[in-house]
């Protein structure tokens, strides 16, 4: 697996290297305007986005088949992309901890809170779409990502129509779902990367 | 032991059955495994390597079963699918830390002198590589770590004939150790002629023949006659007929034709032709 | 060693090998105890196929001109002079019983034939 993770680190620098413009340019911007949560949005959307851009890469070359010759199982593949997902979402965590602590006036705790809620979106949105690509590709799981990624604004925007009240949630509510959130998430991890065995184990090359 | 053997192998699609596939590769031996376009080699061979499952039959890989073994035989092989599978913005040196990583084997002495031979540039990204350079990297990789039995899917097809030359040596080489054994598929049967040990022939899912190229060329030959000549001979020798408008070509068994006839060398492209489009059972 | 191999000549590789190998023999070119390229590298550089030099090394060593060791290789049998003309006898009958065939086909009488063969053996 390590090779795996390897290929797409390496292969996805060449990628990153022509955002890093961007990356600069929205960091600089959060820095002199109070807009930190820009360069925070950007750099989430871009972890979010590299490890799906490594499977459209592996998509494009045929890899798949091609790895399955070598000593490397089905359930091998599967797990390199969720660490991947992982790690890219754990780093831009970080990076966006760092960054907010350092711009913005927020303390360390509500900080650390805004990281973790971060990280655990990103961890139930590979969770959502890596099962959805393996079945179908790419190409034709874009949309559907798009979809997914839209939803959340589309149901907090149907509800709040229908007179839904958003206003603050009493402290308690807010440690409840502090607490229960991060297990919730991480079973839907584990119980995607079984699906996703699931899938692939099938899956004729 | 044998390299390769499949016994009964079958796999049916809604438009085609690959049938009773019967294939032994004693170890040492180059296998070439040719038949048309469809006729069933890259399904044969995704099967051999486990990339689409067998409906029925058992496939060994050096004497192991390929499905209960699977991850720990792959070490042991080395792939060339005709495609280049690599990542478009990796070059080689990042191409073989890859591989450093997945295979246990990997010797990057053994790499670096491979592409060195195939005159590879470093600092190309698969991307930029001619279709010959990407077959070179791929068999390069192949190779740089020791495997016992090499299986290549059209490796050679899409290559200049001095390519082809340069990357036949190599397999020459490769077999120099007795352990070592090669499976190609090709449709370019001259690479064939000049390397294989064994040619296997596959038409319409279900295999023709398996047969050592010295007996092909002993067993067949292209007789030239006239339509009465033809007449006179024994009908169980003869395989295929061609009729031009000057006279009769026919693919023979030339050891039991007796008497003063010109029999040309039959070369495994005739062979194949007369059989295929001859339907010769 | 020179191995010259014709793919027209219409005589079966291996025997074309084999026939040099042991002309080179009898020729004393190569002596007794002298080892032979091995299989593989004799089929990978005249390119050819790994079972037709090991048929012809069979062929060799079932007629008494090479021995093998099992991991060591092929070498050179020491020559009896006697076995070594039974061989070629052997030959030449077999050659001797085609030419008759010819003959008989072509009409040809024995005594053209043998002056054929006079003018031939002389001619050398």
């Amino acid at each position: 697996m390590k090779g795996l993770i390897l290929k797409d680190l390496m292969g996805l620098k060449k990628f990153s290297k022509n955002y890093l413009i961007f990356i600069l340019f929205y960091a600089v911007i959060g820095l002199f305007s109070n807009m930190y949560a820009l360069f925070s949005g950007f750099i989430m959307v871009f972890a979010f986005m590299l490890p799906i851009t490594a499977v459209s890469f592996d998509e494009r070359s045929k890899w798949d088949s091609y790895a399955l010759t070598m000593p490397i199982s089905r359930k091998d593949i599967v797990l390199s992309r969720y660490l991947l997902g992982l790690i890219f979402a754990g780093a831009a965590v970080v990076i966006c901890f760092v960054y907010t602590l350092i711009t913005s006036g927020e303390n360390f705790g509500t900080s650390l809170l805004l990281s973790g809620a971060f990280f655990l979106v990103g961890m139930l949105f590979f969770s959502i779409i890596f099962p959805i690509l393996l079945k179908v590709g790419v190409e034709k799981g874009r949309l559907t990502m798009i979809i997914i990624f839209l939803l959340p604004t589309v149901i907090i925007m149907t509800l709040s129509k229908i007179g839904f009240d958003f206003s603050k949630p009493s402290e308690q509510t807010l440690m409840t779902i502090a607490w229960i959130a991060p297990f919730v998430v991480i079973a839907i991890f584990v119980a995607s990367i079984f699906l996703s065995f699931r899938i692939y184990s099938k899956k004729e090359m | 032991m044998n390299a390769l053997k499949l016994e009964n192998v079958t796999k049916k699609y809604d438009s085609f059955t690959l049938d009773n596939i019967n294939i032994e590769l004693p170890q040492g031996c180059i296998m070439g495994f040719v038949g048309e376009n469809g006729a069933g080699k890259s399904t044969t061979i995704k099967l051999i390597l486990d990339l689409i499952r067998r409906d029925g039959g058992n496939i060994e890989i050096l004497g192991q079963d390929n499905i209960k073994v699977g991850k720990e035989i792959r070490e042991d092989i080395g792939v060339v699918l005709d495609e280049a599978c690599f990542h478009e913005n990796l070059n080689h040196v990042q191409i073989a830390k890859v591989m450093k990583n997945i295979y246990k084997t990997w010797d990057d002495k053994n790499f670096e002198s491979l592409v060195s031979k195939f005159s590879l540039d470093p600092k190309k990204t698969v991307k930029e590589y001619s279709r010959g350079m990407k077959m070179k990297l791929s068999i390069a990789v192949a190779l740089a770590h020791s495997p016992k039995l090499l299986i290549l899917d059209e490796a050679t097809s899409g290559l200049d004939p001095i390519a082809r030359d340069e990357i036949l040596d190599v397999f020459f080489d490769f077999i120099q150790d007795e352990q070592h054994s090669i499976f190609m598929s090709s449709h370019i049967t001259s690479d064939l002629e000049k390397i294989c040990d064994y040619i296997t022939f596959i038409h319409k899912g279900k295999i023709v023949f398996c047969h050592t190229k010295d007996e092909l060329s002993e067993t067949y030959g292209i007789l030239k006659c006239s339509q009465e000549e033809l007449d006179r001979i024994d009908k169980s020798l003869i395989k295929g007929i061609r009729k031009n408008n000057f006279g009769i070509e026919a693919l023979v068994l030339r050891d039991a034709l007796k008497g003063n006839f010109i029999i040309d060398n039959a070369s495994i492209e005739e062979i194949m032709l007369f059989f295929v489009k001859e339907n010769v059972k | 060693m020179n191995i010259i191999i014709s793919n027209s000549s219409g005589q079966p590789i291996y025997e074309q090998i084999s026939s040099q190998i042991k002309a080179i023999i009898i020729a004393d070119e190569l002596h007794e105890g002298d080892a032979l390229p091995s299989m593989r590298l004799l089929a990978k550089e005249l390119r050819i196929s790994v079972i037709t030099t090991k048929r012809a090394y069979e062929e060799l060593e079932r007629e008494g001109f090479i021995f093998s060791i099992t991991g060591k290789g092929s070498f050179v049998a020491s020559k009896n002079k006697e076995f070594v003309r039974e061989a070629q006898l052997r030959d030449i009958e077999e050659y001797m019983q085609k030419i008759t065939t010819a003959a008989k086909i072509g009409s040809i009488d024995l005594p053209e034939l043998l002056e054929i063969l006079r003018i031939i053996y002389e001619g050398e």
